[in-house]
């Protein structure tokens, strides 16, 4: 097949020729030139209205002005951007936009960025030569994020395009007629998209400006920072901006990254940039002293660590301290991390799985890289001619791959999704199967089984009994899917050669996580258009740095790159055992959230009690401080420079952008400062050349360089580790216990998810992002509420074997009967101290 | 999307003319074409345009409540507010301005005792001027819940409100 | 004295019409089989073009060329929308064709739906018109049971149905694209053309807008033929015409007549009886509110769409609004820009903020309270009318563009007196 490119016009604009694509809007024609025709209401992401009028350009033999935005460039067109007729239209336009304008610029945050200032100096009149009364809107709050000043607005409308086009939901809309039309949401009610922030970017006035930073900055005192979002694993290109003569963030932008978050960003990243000035942070080493943390210097308490783990060290060996990094820190302060453990404690009791309770110790993630999946989520939907999601609530999850997933089904990329709950992506897909929460594996196994049939592929004998390990009979009745919906799923993929399958934490985390992989895997080989090549499988680990984490080697039983660790150290869960029995003497938490995040919250309560040295780093005051002997404080992501490997294995390099903290190090400094009371033989290396030493020591990170990792260009190789070996020998019997029914007393599996507004990790520090929170709730099917007679917004009180939490309930269709969901990770609601993870039994009571 | 789902108790237009739904659903190539007619549906339901009305009617079509705002707030007929029993439009345009339409707008003001746009307090009639009804060549004209009046005096409409149980 | 001569209007008032079997004993639908069963679709927009009929609506495009823009073999399936969103002030034919006579409108919309290969048709009529749906409603499934609307159309194997949908209160759905948009279940917003309807219209598909009037012409132009219809009237506008007549005359009324024979003050002294009270004419819309004003002394030119044209308006609509002397042109200029304000949708610059400005202005003006320069800056604002993404923006200027010019010294005569009063009120205290 020849590849025929594009047929090609040549036009002339303001006497200069120039060759474009066919089809290309005049507007982006002349911008080829450097010549930039103003306009409002074009962008290119955007379908066209050509509403503003501003871009009416001449055009020979066309009598009328034609808007450039609008009109297709054409073969021999003759246009002319500044002639008399051109200007004198655009002068008119700006008049008219103006003429309601309020002349408030001095209180406007939009000043300095903003187009009606630019254009008015460019194109517009001196004077006005309107004499009446402007007309006024009433101002709505339309939520803690957004400032809706209507006064301002134009009706360019790209924030109602952006909302319904790109992120899908029509919340602003244009209410009225003629020159009553206003911006608006729903009675004035506020906006609830996660995506809304980015009409701000979007607005050319001042009509929508951000709320968490209005009146704190004019935009001419600010400086940017390229840096990247911390708060989940896509891993957005972002600007810091801070001001000047301050080290007070005050806005954080987008980034264009072609390959990642393109040029949007959540209202997560968006807003919640006041964790980095919260005034609520570790700001001095404290130890504790008769009971009580007192304050220290960095010397005294680096000093006492070491005292105490030289000690323990040397009477019970390494094995006797441990240390727990959770999967949020820089690639240079994970390796260092577990580099401090190996080298100079001779300990491999290192994890940073903080979250899940992995059922052997290579999870399901280190499944996936045994079985070579190719675990680039945004390359892999680009390409794929199907998505298949499993397990996985992207919009709750990883909100900028939603997006993008949004994008291909808009596309017309099918998009198939099976998990235990609706979720907001549900309406763009073009199927969606449920199953009961908990039966991820048997529904897999059916899934597998019966597109192996349709597509008469031979799976392996292994594999054939492990599936059948999981089909008891009534399985299908168990899973809570009909046959009929297996059947039509294992239709659909069974003719979609070329789709590519995406795996969420519900799937490849916890006991079943490596038995789930290894199923998604094989069902991903039979979908594969690419025979004996790696199975289009991505998981996706959500922190900001767990694929980093992983890369880095902070496992027991293998390092950087994967290598296998000749004698493995103990996981997170093993530690935790291992401070109750008295067999761990020493832990450090370092940016690990430890109560709120592990699955037993009782289990790590007791463990950080009993412990007899505990060392906890990080930015802020989490609730393992009052455990803690030491705390050191660290600095946060803004302040510090480092890379990070997100979801798609890309390599991206963060500046910090502002001034340390004093009195707080990095976690670089602070390690490197207690490896040298070792006299380790570390000189004091800065993050580049501890990036070097990761480039050295993790094979698929060989090519990557710090330079690199700054444009966004480095992606990490495919793993190539022969010696990894799997087994499924931990199918069905391990897990049966998840099947089983309920405990007699305990008649709900409790359910958890993720939420994105709720206020897990650094979420809390950010004021705006408290204020947008949304209150935790217990979600029941209808008939289980009838039941025990509770209704709709009612408290009731969720019981499990180790504890309780009061919750309002939701009555909804989306429940799965028998079960109660909640989302989200609050604080105050531990609901991680109810149940044990295998156990995740409880009673509701009102 | 159960995080955002509106805990509607009353679904009036599906409790009441489920195959009405189904029938307007059918006439167009595209759902959202049925728009218009289901408001239509809406108002002879909901007696006007509510926001329970406006939930009901998105979560038909499947799009937002807002979506649903813009299209009620850009055609004047659907009313967002109760009308009377009786609603009277009348014309104000040119035609029926030349005819007398300000002196029958004034008539009925001062008989019905309200202002334009306005219902009376006993809820049995409401008052609007509205453009040209297309009446223009037996001007002035008005309708009383869409039936026509044409040539009409301060005389005659006293006789027609009067006339009207 | 110059008369009627009814063609569309033929049996109205004379003769029942609502069902099929009264209108078939007036020769109803024969027109119909004839287009099915003896004429190919390009026969028949060949005999529409030779017509010479043009759109009834205001535009006045020639509706054969109009069909033939339809592009051939087309893959989706193509739309006919009529047009009875008559809204434009001064305009009442449209709704006596549909509540007198809807077959009529029924057989000329089938017969178009033939030629343009549709087999679906939308009648947008405007949400007003209660009894004018309903009548039509009725009329469409009397008609689908006789076997003229639905499969295989009087065994001539041609399927077509017809729905009829109501708008809800908006001017702007009368402009064919906003018209579309409506349908489509949005916000009537007009769209940039091109692309232009009949390429890419309802639903992205290919779609001809036609008006009432001019659909329900086709008829009589298949039954005896488009040289027929052409030897009626002018050369530009051939056939009948139905004229709306209102305003300040004895007998206003639609009256359908043949352009040519007589000038506007004939037809307003032999149509509408003259002015009640015998007072004088002061001014004439003669083809709908959007159209120019004429002055008295210009209307004794021919009643013809080139005469009105040299002098300056059109007979857009075909609804002339006879004003007498009494009339204060102000405030008619004030109540038209009132109509536009209200009506402009607001998705456009121009017109979204100029209509307001006008209405401003024009009230302040009225209320003496007019400053001097008001009218060049009127003017000037007028300047902008090609610059909208529709004709609306063009329609609320040129009543006002025409009314400064007919009858500047009216608005002068109010902001002369007041703007000197202003000027000593707002003069620096010495």
């Amino acid at each position: 097949m020849s590849q025929t490119g594009p047929e090609m016009v040549t036009l002339t604009i303001d006497g200069r020729q120039v060759t474009v694509p066919k089809g290309t809007p005049i507007i982006d024609a002349a911008l080829q030139l450097g010549i930039d025709i103003p306009h409002y209401c074009y962008d290119k992401d955007l379908s066209v209205v050509a509403s503003c009028r501003l871009c009416l350009v001449e055009i020979e033999k066309v009598p009328k002005l034609q808007p450039s935005c609008s009109t297709p460039a054409a073969e021999g067109q003759v246009v002319y951007t500044r002639s008399d007729k051109v200007l004198d239209a655009r002068r008119m336009q700006m008049e008219f936009l103006l003429v309601q304008h309020p002349l408030d610029c001095p209180v406007c945050d939009q000043g300095g960025e903003c187009k009606l200032q630019d254009y008015s100096r460019e194109h517009g009149a001196e004077d006005t030569r309107f004499h009446y009364r402007r007309r006024t809107f009433p101002k709505p709050d339309i939520g803690p994020f957004i400032d809706l000043e209507r006064n301002r607005c134009i009706l360019c409308s790209r924030c109602v395009r952006f909302m319904d086009e790109i992120a899908g939901n029509a919340e602003l809309v244009v209410v009225n007629r003629g020159w009553k039309s206003h911006i608006t949401t729903f009675q004035d009610q506020p906006l609830k998209n996660e995506f809304a922030g980015n009409t701000i970017d979007l607005c050319p006035v001042g009509a929508l400006t951000s709320k968490v930073t209005r009146f704190r900055t004019r935009v001419w005192e600010l400086k940017s920072k390229p840096s990247i979002c911390s708060l989940c694993s896509v891993g957005c290109s972002i600007d810091l901006q801070h001001r000047n003569r301050t080290r007070e963030i005050l806005r954080v932008l987008p980034r264009l990254s072609e390959k990642v978050n393109y040029r949007w960003i959540c209202d997560i990243g968006r807003f919640g940039f006041d964790q980095f000035n919260s005034d609520n942070r570790l700001k001095k080493p404290a130890i504790r002293i008769n009971g009580d943390l007192q304050e220290t210097s960095w010397a005294n308490a680096l000093g006492e660590i070491a005292k105490k783990l030289k000690v323990i060290v040397g009477a019970r060996g390494g094995a006797a301290a441990g240390g727990i990094i959770g999967p949020r820190p820089s690639n240079e302060t994970l390796f260092l991390f577990q580099q401090f453990f190996r080298e100079i404690l001779k300990s491999n009791n290192v994890d940073h799985r903080t979250e899940f309770i992995p059922g052997q110790q290579d999870d399901g993630f280190l499944t996936s890289i045994a079985l070579r999946a190719v675990n680039q989520p945004f390359e892999e939907i680009r390409k794929a001619s199907a998505v298949i999601l499993l397990g996985t609530d992207l919009p709750n999850e990883l909100p900028i791959l939603h997006l993008q997933v949004r994008e291909r089904a808009s596309a017309g990329i099918p998009v198939y999704l099976a998990h235990h709950r609706p979720t907001r992506l549900d309406s763009v897909c073009s199927g969606v199967w449920g199953y009961r929460p908990g039966f991820e594996t048997p529904f897999l196994a059916d899934l597998l089984k019966k597109t192996a049939q349709k597509m008469e592929s031979l799976l392996s004998q292994e594999m054939e009994e492990t599936i059948s390990s999981f089909l008891p009979g009534a399985e299908n009745e168990a899973a809570g899917v009909s046959e009929q919906q297996v059947n039509e799923l294992a239709n659909i993929l069974q003719q979609s050669n070329g789709a590519t399958l995406l795996v969420g934490e519900s799937m490849f985390t916890g006991k079943a996580g490596p038995v789930n992989v290894r199923l998604a895997a094989e069902l991903a080989h039979l979908l594969s258009s690419d025979v004996g090549g790696p199975p289009p499988l991505s998981l996706l680990p959500l922190h900001n740095n767990s694929r980093g984490a992983a890369d880095m080697g902070c496992y027991p039983h293998r390092g950087p790159g994967f290598e296998p660790i000749e004698k493995p150290g103990r996981n997170t869960a093993q530690m935790l055992e291992g401070c109750i029995d008295g067999s761990l003497q020493a832990l450090i938490l370092f940016n690990a959230d430890l109560l709120n995040e592990y699955p037993d919250r009782d289990l790590a309560r007791r463990a950080l009690e009993k412990v007899p040295f505990l060392v906890v780093a990080d930015a802020y005051p989490f609730s393992t401080i009052p455990y803690a002997d030491i705390a050191l404080p660290l600095s946060t992501h803004a302040e510090e420079d480092g890379t990070y490997t997100n979801v798609d294995g890309r390599i991206q390099r963060a500046l910090a952008a502002v001034a340390q903290l004093e009195g707080a190090l990095t976690g670089v400094q602070a390690i490197l400062a207690l490896g040298e009371r070792w006299g380790a033989g570390w000189r004091q290396v800065n993050p580049s050349r501890i990036f070097e030493m990761i480039a050295r020591a993790v094979p698929h990170y060989k090519d990557a360089s710090w330079t690199d990792a700054g444009k966004g260009r480095c992606v990490a190789k495919p793993v190539n580790i022969s010696l990894f070996q799997t087994s499924l020998s931990l199918a069905a019997s391990s897990l049966a216990s998840s099947y089983k029914p309920p405990l007699p007393d305990y008649p709900f599996r409790l359910v958890r998810g993720r939420f994105l507004f709720d206020d897990s990790g650094e979420k809390r520090f950010a004021p705006s992002l408290v204020s947008r929170r949304e209150e935790c709730w217990a979600e029941m099917h209808p008939g289980d509420a009838k039941k025990i007679g509770v209704h709709e917004g009612v408290m009731v009180s969720l019981e499990g074997v180790l504890g309780s939490i009061r919750l309002p309930a939701r009555i909804s269709n989306a429940a799965a009967p028998g079960c109660v969901t909640v989302l989200g990770r609050y604080d105050d609601k531990p609901v991680n101290g109810l149940t044990a993870e295998d156990q995740p039994w409880i009673k509701v009571q009102l | 999307m159960p995080e955002t789902l509106h805990n509607q108790e009353t679904r009036k237009i599906r409790d009441q003319q489920p195959g009405k739904i189904d029938e307007i659903l059918r006439r167009f190539p595209q759902k959202k074409s049925a728009s218009i007619p289901l408001l239509y549906l809406a108002w002879d339901i909901y007696g006007y345009i509510s926001p329970e009305a406006m939930i009901e009617v998105a979560e038909i079509l499947d799009v937002s409540p807002a979506y649903i705002q813009g299209i009620v707030s850009f055609y004047t007929m659907f009313p967002l507010k109760m009308t009377g029993n009786y609603h009277i439009e009348v014309c104000a345009n040119i035609s029926c301005h030349l005819t007398g339409a300000q002196e029958v707008l004034k008539t009925l003001e001062n008989r019905l005792g309200i202002h334009c746009g306005e219902r009376t307090g006993d809820g049995r009639f409401s008052l609007q001027a509205v453009e040209c009804l297309a009446g223009c060549s037996s001007a002035p004209c008005m309708q009383i819940n869409g039936k026509e009046y044409t040539h009409l005096t301060p005389e005659k409409v006293i006789e027609i409100i009067d006339s009207l149980d | 004295m110059a008369e009627e001569t009814r063609v569309l209007l033929q049996h109205i008032g004379s003769a029942d019409l609502l069902t099929v079997k009264d209108y078939r004993e007036k020769g109803g639908y024969r027109a119909l089989e004839i287009a099915l069963k003896d004429k190919t679709p390009e026969q028949i927009v060949e005999e529409v073009a030779q017509s010479g009929l043009k759109g009834r609506g205001g535009a006045g495009f020639p509706t054969g060329m109009k069909w033939s823009f339809i592009p051939k073999d087309v893959e989706k399936p193509v739309y006919l929308c009529c047009n009875a969103d008559e809204s434009e002030p001064g305009t009442c034919k449209d709704r006596i064709i549909i509540e007198q006579n809807p077959h009529l409108l029924l057989e000329g919309i089938l017969i178009a739906c033939r030629a343009i290969g549709s087999h679906q048709a939308f009648i947008y009529i405007r949400g007003e018109f209660h009894r004018g749906a309903n009548i039509l409603q009725m009329a469409i499934e009397e008609a689908r049971r006789e076997g003229l609307i639905g499969k295989n159309i009087l065994g001539a194997g041609f399927d077509c149905e017809i729905a009829v949908y109501r708008g809800a209160g908006a001017y702007i759905c009368g402009e064919e694209t906003g018209l579309l948009t409506s349908l489509e279940g949005q916000r009537g917003y007009p769209r940039n053309k091109p692309p232009f309807p009949a390429v890419a219209g309802l639903y992205d598909c290919p779609t001809i807008i036609n008006n009432v009037e001019t659909l329900s012409a086709v008829p009589v132009i298949i039954e005896k033929g488009g040289a027929w219809y052409a030897a009626y009237g002018t050369e530009k506008s051939s056939g009948t015409r139905l004229l709306c007549l209102s305003g300040h005359v004895n007998t206003p009324g639609v009256y359908e007549i043949v352009l040519g024979n007589m000038t506007i003050r004939e037809f307003i002294r032999d149509f509408g009886g003259g002015v009640p009270g015998g007072r004088k004419i002061k001014g004439v819309i003669p083809g709908g509110s959007s159209m120019p004003v004429l002055r008295d002394d210009q209307l004794d030119i021919p009643l013809t769409v080139e005469d009105i044209q040299k002098a300056g308006s059109s007979l857009g609509s075909g609804a002339m609004i006879v004003m007498d002397e009494t009339v204060d042109m102000v405030e008619i200029a004030l109540l038209l820009a009132k109509f536009y304000e209200h009506e402009s949708c607001g998705q456009c610059t121009p017109c979204r903020e100029g209509t307001h400005w006008f209405v401003q202005i024009l009230e302040a003006v009225q209320q003496g309270e007019g400053r001097p320069g008001d009218i060049e800056l009127l003017l000037d604002i007028c300047r902008s009318e090609y610059t909208s993404i529709c004709p609306l923006w063009a329609a609320a200027v040129w009543p006002v563009r025409a009314f400064l010019k007919q009858f500047r010294e009216e608005f002068e005569a109010k902001i002369q007196p007041r703007s000197m009063e202003a000027e000593a009120e707002t003069a620096p205290a010495s």
